[in-house]
């Protein structure tokens, strides 16, 4: 009985990281799922969050994605596919001022229905990403 | 569920993009500018249109000068399958069964479908 | 008998066929084709010189277009694990609707690349052509526009100009899930690297979710409907990237071969050239000196 999941993180802007760890915490749709050895196979998408990797030691390191998809294998085996994902001390939080404060305008704003949705999703992104960075 | 950016006929896609370009921005300068490099797309697309009328029935009729049409007809008789690729949908494709619709950028022309999607989809 | 041989132009003639075959060729008008075999050898040196650079540009791009792929393939085959483990097969259901996408680009001089993609469709085109065709790139879509115009739906253009990024991938199979048919099975085909010298073109599959959704084994993951459909586009995207960086990646090494192939040509053709150049301007040289005697001679005797 395997006592670790092993992580394939797969993310746009590097290669596969095949880690071993003891759980693996995601931003699920459905919810934040702590994904531990011989969880359940399943297909989980994910939420703009943060992904913790605990490691075996005991430190952990988190990463903010911008979504994507996770599986759990049959086998232990975590692969999380996502489109950008980043350790939290690479973002500026100025950065993430200014953005809110545009999305809000265009949110608030008379634009077409896709730009509001659009800006609405980039609010819901910023907000999750300032709440991590506290 | 149910997600408010399917309601405004967004595409998984398009939303993925959306949140990655914000992430990207927010990213502190240095990483920033490798980042930015992946969120470029400069492609245009051109929409096909399928004629119908094709191959050994009749050519459609469209509107054209009397005497192009005895022009096309007699020839249809003498060379089938060439003057199915010519004339079709006339216009100036040159020889095209299906007609290009023209070049619009991808970035636009994907917000523009969306909203037709979203504006079907809301019957 | 005496008249005509001491015509000066038989005697010329007389002389010019003791001369070796080549001489008598161009002897009447040597600086002419002197002047035009220099003018060859500049062009071809030219061309050489273009060839060259080429070459090196494209090795230079292959470089990048391979890392790219790489991590592409990592992305792919991650996303494609899903539907090994499931055992997804395409659906074999009545009125089945296929959408071939044809993985090009718009630039030439790379070989056989975007023939062999043609090729391909054609072949799959004569066994059974109800198929649609979305075509990424304009070389394919010349070529399949003279003979398969019919089947095509949509055509992109700006495809090749650098490394795909997973962005443009998005946006295409945006476009392709906002296509008014409801395609039971999408096949994307590109070229797969086999090595530096060799390609070919292979087709993958983007399943549909009733595929997915009936694979034998897919009961084992727990899924949302609505999820489903977010895999699925998901799935497109990631199959899309895959085949567009290795498809560029294999059109770069095509073309730094091609250009290899073609500074060896123009390099073989230099020499030749220059031989030749040589050969004529001693043999004009030659000539001159000959009538020069000759002359003199005849105003000796005279």
């Amino acid at each position: 009985m395997a006592s670790q999941v092993s992580v394939a993180t797969v993310r746009k802007h590097r290669l596969m990281e095949i880690v071993k760890s003891v759980q693996v915490n995601i931003p699920a749709e459905s919810g934040e799922m702590g994904v531990l050895a011989n969880h359940v196979p399943s297909i989980e998408q994910l939420r703009p969050g943060l992904i913790e990797v605990i490691e075996e030691q005991g430190g952990s390191k988190s990463y903010f994605t911008s979504g994507g998809f996770a599986v759990v294998q049959p086998g232990s085996e975590l692969s999380v596919n996502c489109v950008e994902a980043y350790a939290l001390e690479d973002f500026s939080a100025e950065a993430v001022r200014n953005q809110i404060a545009e999305a809000q305008k265009i949110a608030g704003g008379s634009g077409s229905e896709q730009d509001i949705a659009e800006a609405k999703i980039e609010l819901e992104v910023l907000e999750s990403l300032q709440a991590a960075m506290k | 569920m149910a997600f408010a950016w399917k309601a405004a006929g967004l595409t998984y896609n398009r939303y993925l993009a959306v949140a990655a370009r914000v992430v990207r921005r927010s990213l502190k300068e240095d990483k920033r500018l490798q980042a930015e490099r992946r969120g470029e797309m400069d492609l245009r697309f051109a929409k096909w249109e399928v004629s119908r009328g094709l191959g050994w029935g009749r050519p459609e009729e469209r509107r054209c000068n009397l005497g192009e049409i005895v022009l096309r007809d007699i020839l249809f008789l003498l060379w089938p399958d060439r003057v199915s690729q010519r004339w079709q949908n006339g216009a100036d494709d040159g020889g095209q069964n299906g007609k290009q619709g023209e070049n619009k950028s991808l970035a636009s022309a994907n917000e523009a479908a969306m909203a037709e999607h979203a504006g079907g989809q809301g019957q | 008998m005496l008249s005509r041989a001491a015509h000066p132009a038989l005697r010329a003639g007389v002389a010019a066929a003791a001369r070796p075959a080549t001489l008598n060729v161009i002897h009447p008008a040597g600086y002419a084709t002197l002047r035009e075999i220099e003018g060859r050898l500049k062009s071809i040196r030219n061309i050489e010189k273009i060839t060259k650079t080429m070459k090196i540009v494209a090795s230079t791009k292959l470089t990048r277009a391979q890392r790219a792929m790489t991590e592409s393939r990592t992305y792919g085959q991650t996303s494609n694990t899903v539907f090994e483990q499931a055992e997804t097969k395409a659906a074999d259901v009545e009125g089945k609707k296929t959408l071939v996408v044809v993985c090009s680009s718009d630039k030439g001089l790379c070989g056989g690349i975007h023939s062999g993609l043609s090729r391909k469709t054609r072949k799959m085109s004569a066994e059974n052509s109800d198929f649609d065709l979305a075509i990424l790139g304009e070389k394919c879509k010349a070529q399949l526009g003279r003979s398969n115009s019919k089947q095509i739906v949509l055509s992109f253009a700006g495809i090749g100009k650098d490394v795909p990024t997973f962005a443009d991938a998005q946006a295409i199979a945006d476009q392709i899930s906002l296509l008014p048919t409801d395609y039971t099975s999408i096949q994307i085909m590109y070229n797969k690297f086999v090595n530096a010298q060799t390609y070919e073109p292979v087709i993958v599959e983007a399943f549909s979710e009733e595929a997915i959704a009936n694979s034998p084994n897919f009961a084992a993951f727990e899924i949302d409907d609505e999820v489903l459909t977010n895999l699925r586009e998901y799935a497109l995207a990631n199959a899309l990237y895959w085949a567009l960086a290795e498809g560029h990646a294999c059109e770069q090494s095509a073309r730094r071969n091609a250009m290899d192939n073609a500074s060896k040509n123009a390099g073989d053709m230099i020499n030749k050239f220059q031989i030749l150049f040589n050969r004529t301007r001693q043999a004009v040289i030659t000539g001159e000196l000959v009538e020069i005697i000759t002359g003199a001679a005849a105003s000796e005797e005279g």
